[in-house]
């Protein structure tokens, strides 16, 4: 155990010794703000449009979840796309590629610890990237009114949608992890990384495009598919199980691309 | 002069007094690349507290055995045992028993030397509150104690391989296998390193193999040459011995064996 926390600690530092960290955090934080801003900006939009039509009833639905909060989250989730592959790409790439693999082969931990306390450095990352956008809601609180009492967010939707979002991140993570063992170049772990979640990000427009069998089984295994519900503040058990067993899955392959290194 | 280099007690199974207590035990170690054959059927033991050299030419398989040995590969065929384990069936066991320096410095660019240190401490099971006094002293050995907060990025050749070095002897290990420690180093880094690994075969703690490719390395620190060219031993004594048997000083046996 405390092997794991080692290596979780080493990714950790490094990401904050380079400028990894910041410049991932620091882009972030700028394009969920820009992101926020133009929700909010199609929020007033609504209200102004409504209000200009007499249309009431539609008004008194307008809220801050529906308009602003989910959107933000669901376009938030296209980040990933270049942030994951970002912070995953150097994690076994590199310590192949400046021989520390050998290093780590021959000191006293086992592949295990190995690709679990990088799993669990690179997912302190996203846990504290997905925690960045809460900001956003919490201004909408502070500085929003709402139409009756209580506050004008509601806060059980905004959880669950960060959670999904987590989620989503972590299986994404693990699937960097994974290519980031096969190669020794970062930039091959970065590109291959990126191909692959585009992949899963198109998956849904391919399942689309077919009938039948194979659709339901595509649209199953397209992690964009399981992310909807969640997103709109309903979290299912099922949703959950497919990201749990899709993080351990992958996680298996990368130990044992791993291990296969001892047998060659 | 030359007639003796045909003698009878060189080749693979050199005749040698074997120690009754073995450190390390190859046994008929063979590793393949595909069709490449880099260590072709090496045996020998080392005794605790020796200090071994492994003298070839570029390319003759030294840093291969090396690595086997350390558990970082394995072997094709063959059997190695550390302090009695089998690097096969525990390598976990014989790792905790080993210092290993690889040819390049396994260190990471973009740690302080102190935190680098930490982090191999660490991973190497030595207790949280020993860990800064074990620090000071591998890097006082080392000589790295004054540049301990340095980011490892920012610092020269010489001084990684020293790191290298101090990190190979965290927790005291039975076992020190270093791939040419002191590559990169200036002459006057070379003098303290090797009078380094004296010191430590002297201390009687250490068993040291080490590999290299400079004769006068081999001379100046150990007791026992194990000669190796294309894969196979071609000699395995002490010095003494080696140029007595070939009446010839040790360029000219290596210079002889290295191309037989």
């Amino acid at each position: 155990m405390r092997n794991i926390f080692l290596i979780a600690k080493k990714e950790l530092s490094i990401y904050f010794t380079t400028v990894i960290g910041y410049t991932g955090f620091g882009a972030y934080a700028f394009l969920m703000g820009l992101v926020f801003v133009t929700t909010v900006n199609k929020y007033q939009q609504f209200t102004q449009f409504y209000v200009a039509q007499q249309q009431p009833s539609l008004l008194e639905r307008l809220n801050f979840n529906d308009v602003i909060i989910t959107p933000m989250l669901s376009t938030g989730l296209w980040m990933f796309l270049f942030f994951v592959p970002f912070l995953t790409m150097r994690l076994f790439a590199e310590e192949k590629q400046s021989r520390t693999f050998e290093l780590l082969m021959t000191t006293p931990i086992t592949s295990l610890q190995m690709v679990l306390g990088k799993f669990l450095g690179v997912g302190a990352m996203i846990l504290s990237l997905t925690a960045i956008p809460l900001v956003f809601p919490v201004i909408l609180h502070v500085y929003g009114t709402s139409s009756g009492p209580g506050s004008p967010v509601e806060w059980l939707p905004v959880l669950s949608g960060t959670l999904t979002v987590l989620m989503l991140g972590l299986v994404f993570c693990a699937m960097g992890l994974l290519i980031s063992s096969l190669t020794e170049s970062q930039i091959v772990a970065a590109v291959m990384t990126f191909a692959a979640l585009l992949l899963a990000f198109v998956l849904p427009m391919i399942a689309s495009r077919i009938e039948g069998d194979w659709r339901t089984a595509i649209e199953y295994l397209s992690p964009m598919s399981h992310v909807q519900r969640g997103l709109q503040g309903r979290v299912l058990l099922a949703d959950l199980v497919y990201f749990g067993s899709s993080i351990f899955i992958l996680l298996f392959m990368t130990l044992r691309v791993v291990e296969s290194h001892r047998w060659r | 002069m030359t007639d003796n280099f045909d003698a009878p007690t060189l080749g693979p199974h050199a005749a040698r007094q074997g120690p009754v207590d073995t450190m390390i035990e190859v046994r008929g170690l063979t590793k393949r690349y595909r069709d490449h054959v880099a260590v072709e059927n090496i045996s020998f033991d080392v005794a605790p507290g020796e200090i071994v050299g492994f003298l070839g030419p570029n390319g003759a398989g030294k840093s291969t055995t090396m690595r086997i040995l350390s558990g970082y590969m394995p072997a094709t065929a063959g059997e190695v045992k550390v302090a009695g384990i089998d690097v096969f069936e525990d390598p976990i066991g014989v790792k905790r028993r080993i210092g290993y320096l690889p040819e390049i410095p396994p260190v990471y660019l973009d740690m302080t030397v102190r935190g680098y240190l930490g982090f191999v401490a660490g991973i190497k099971g030595v207790a949280r509150r020993e860990a800064k006094v074990e620090i000071e002293r591998v890097a006082g050995l080392a000589g790295v104690d004054h540049i301990l907060p340095r980011l490892i990025r920012n610092i020269s050749k010489g001084y990684r391989q020293r790191v290298g070095l101090a990190q190979s002897l965290l927790k005291s290990p039975d076992v020190l296998i270093l791939d040419e420690p002191t590559v990169g180093l200036d002459p006057i880094q070379i003098e303290q390193v090797r009078k380094l690994i004296k010191d430590l075969g002297a201390s009687g703690k250490h068993t040291i193999i080490l590999s290299t490719h400079i004769l006068s390395e081999v001379k100046a620190t150990c007791q026992r040459i194990i000669m190796v060219a294309q894969g196979r031993i071609v000699a395995d004594a002490s010095l003494e011995d080696l140029e007595k048997e070939h009446d010839a000083p040790l360029e000219q046996i290596f210079a002889k064996l290295a191309v037989s």
